[in-house]
């Protein structure tokens, strides 16, 4: 795996960090508190933010950010423990786990979710996705030795991520407040609470034994974090307000995510990615 | 309802000027190109120091992005209060950030690895999709968004995969103003540290 181009250091942080760490924290709440799955986010009702009228706006230009304080204190945690922790042991993963195995692994677990995306795809309506993903599914499970092989990817049906999160922003839900949640990071309600959706219609979820499925978050996360280790770091750099610049990222990569969702375009919303100088973005929340 | 009108719209200005726009999106397309190669030929000539790439990169930057209104643009409404001689200091500054950003993507570079997808025009801007292949092997979408100045084009802002740099740096910065009370040279100073 060679060295990542610098200028995609955004743009690989928000679809590497978001998609992958995205079952981390369900699991490992489940196996703390020993009452798995659904008590993990009762408050995540989505009903506040579907009254709003000015929800979809919201969405579609970052928007609010009313748990700063609380968001900031959690990325700082968040932050401390990839120093102390996360990192250091990513760093280690990419040393003496071969590159070619690396991808394998990755391959395997991004088979695995197939199942997710696929309810996902349909759930959205969008045919063409879930044929996709249904071709991804059968010809890398059975061609490509259970999925560690992404032969699929190569015959020109490349993975493309879809979760619940982004099927409720195509059923009109706003995003609700944004969010930073410990270990997983950046969200904010929408996301978090199609998280939760996600694990409870995963079949592994139910399938598997805990101790099968707190490896998968880990091997996932600790994978994830090794692939960005530059990317993070040029991140952070020139960053005067790290918080700030991730948040910024996050809801430009989930709003690209979701209109690719509704209308399978790569282009980006050029109104939204290109602002204009007279909008005032209220992403900075500026109420002086 | 705001798409409609924005298609309606699109729709009206295309079949009215067809080839006006045509002309516009290959001229802009030519430029980007032409950009490519000085670009290929300033910085991938392996005689150069690293230093001599680094000014080369600079200059083009100087000449062909416009570095002014994207620093005016990022410091947000922080600008105004701004004095004349802190505006200048952090446009240095700021052209200084983005060199040391966006350097190492021309560093490593070859010809191979930068295509031309498509022009569209929005409003008065080019919006140019490009994909370029990063040393990973994969292919990576490349984002542009020109403007028209006399007779040639320049560049308002770069979104690799869709992130925008003007965007993502704005919020970077006026938030980091905000929490300094909109203190522009310890603003400044702060940045120049990160240099």
């Amino acid at each position: 795996m060679g060295k990542r181009h610098h200028i995609f250091a955004e743009a690989v942080f928000a679809r590497r960090v978001f998609t992958v760490l995205a079952f981390g924290l369900l699991t490992v709440f489940a196996l703390l508190f020993q009452t798995p799955r659904a008590s993990a986010s009762p408050s995540d009702a989505p009903a506040s933010s579907s009254d709003d009228p000015f929800a979809k706006d919201a969405a579609q230009t970052g928007g609010s950010d009313p748990f700063e304080g609380l968001n900031r204190f959690i990325f700082g945690l968040n932050e401390v423990a990839d120093l102390l922790v996360i990192r250091p042991v990513a760093q280690s993963y990419r040393f003496i786990v071969p590159d070619p195995l690396q991808d394998n692994i990755r391959n395997v677990l991004r088979n695995a979710s197939s199942p997710v995306i696929l309810i996902n795809n349909i759930l959205q309506g969008d045919l063409e996705a879930t044929e996709n993903t249904l071709t991804r599914f059968f010809l890398n499970t059975i061609v490509g030795l259970g999925g560690l092989v992404d032969i699929a990817g190569q015959q020109g049906h490349p993975y493309r991520n879809e979760d619940f999160g982004q099927t409720l922003a195509t059923w009109s839900v706003g995003r609700g407040p944004y969010l930073v949640l410990p270990l997983l990071g950046p969200s904010n309600l929408r996301d978090s609470t199609g998280l939760v959706a996600d694990t409870i219609m995963d079949p592994l979820t139910h399938l598997a034994s805990d101790d099968l499925l707190l490896g998968r978050t880990v091997v996932d996360s600790i994978d994830t974090r090794a692939r960005n280790i530059e990317t993070l770091d040029t991140l952070k750099n020139d960053s005067l307000d790290f918080y700030a610049r991730v948040r910024s990222v996050y809801d430009q990569a989930r709003h690209n995510a979701i209109r690719n969702a509704e209308s399978n375009d790569q282009t980006p919303d050029f109104g939204i990615v290109f602002p204009d100088d007279d909008d005032q973005m209220s992403l900075i929340n500026d109420n002086s | 309802m705001r798409k409609i009108f924005i298609t309606a719209f699109a729709a009206l200005f295309l079949t009215s000027s067809p080839a006006l726009a045509q002309n516009t999106t290959e001229a802009a397309s030519a430029f980007l190109i032409t950009l490519h190669n000085e670009a290929i030929a300033g910085l991938t000539d392996s005689t150069l120091s690293p230093e001599q790439k680094r000014e080369n990169f600079k200059t083009l930057m100087t000449k062909y992005f416009d570095v002014d209104d994207t620093a005016r643009f990022v410091m947000g409404r922080f600008w105004r209060n701004a004095s004349p001689e802190e505006r200048t200091a952090f446009t240095t500054i700021f052209q200084d950030v983005l060199v040391q950003r966006f350097f190492p993507l021309f560093e490593d570079y070859d010809e191979t690895r930068f295509k031309v997808v498509k022009a569209v025009i929005r409003k008065d801007d080019i919006i140019i999709t490009t994909t370029v292949l990063t040393p990973g092997g994969e292919t990576a979408n490349l984002f542009w968004r020109l403007k028209e100045k006399e007779d040639s084009f320049q560049i308002k802002d770069i979104a690799p995969e869709g992130i925008s740099m003007r965007a993502t740096y704005r919020e970077d910065y006026t938030s980091a103003l905000k929490s300094m009370k909109g203190n522009v040279s310890e603003f400044n100073a702060q940045l120049k540290e990160k240099l």
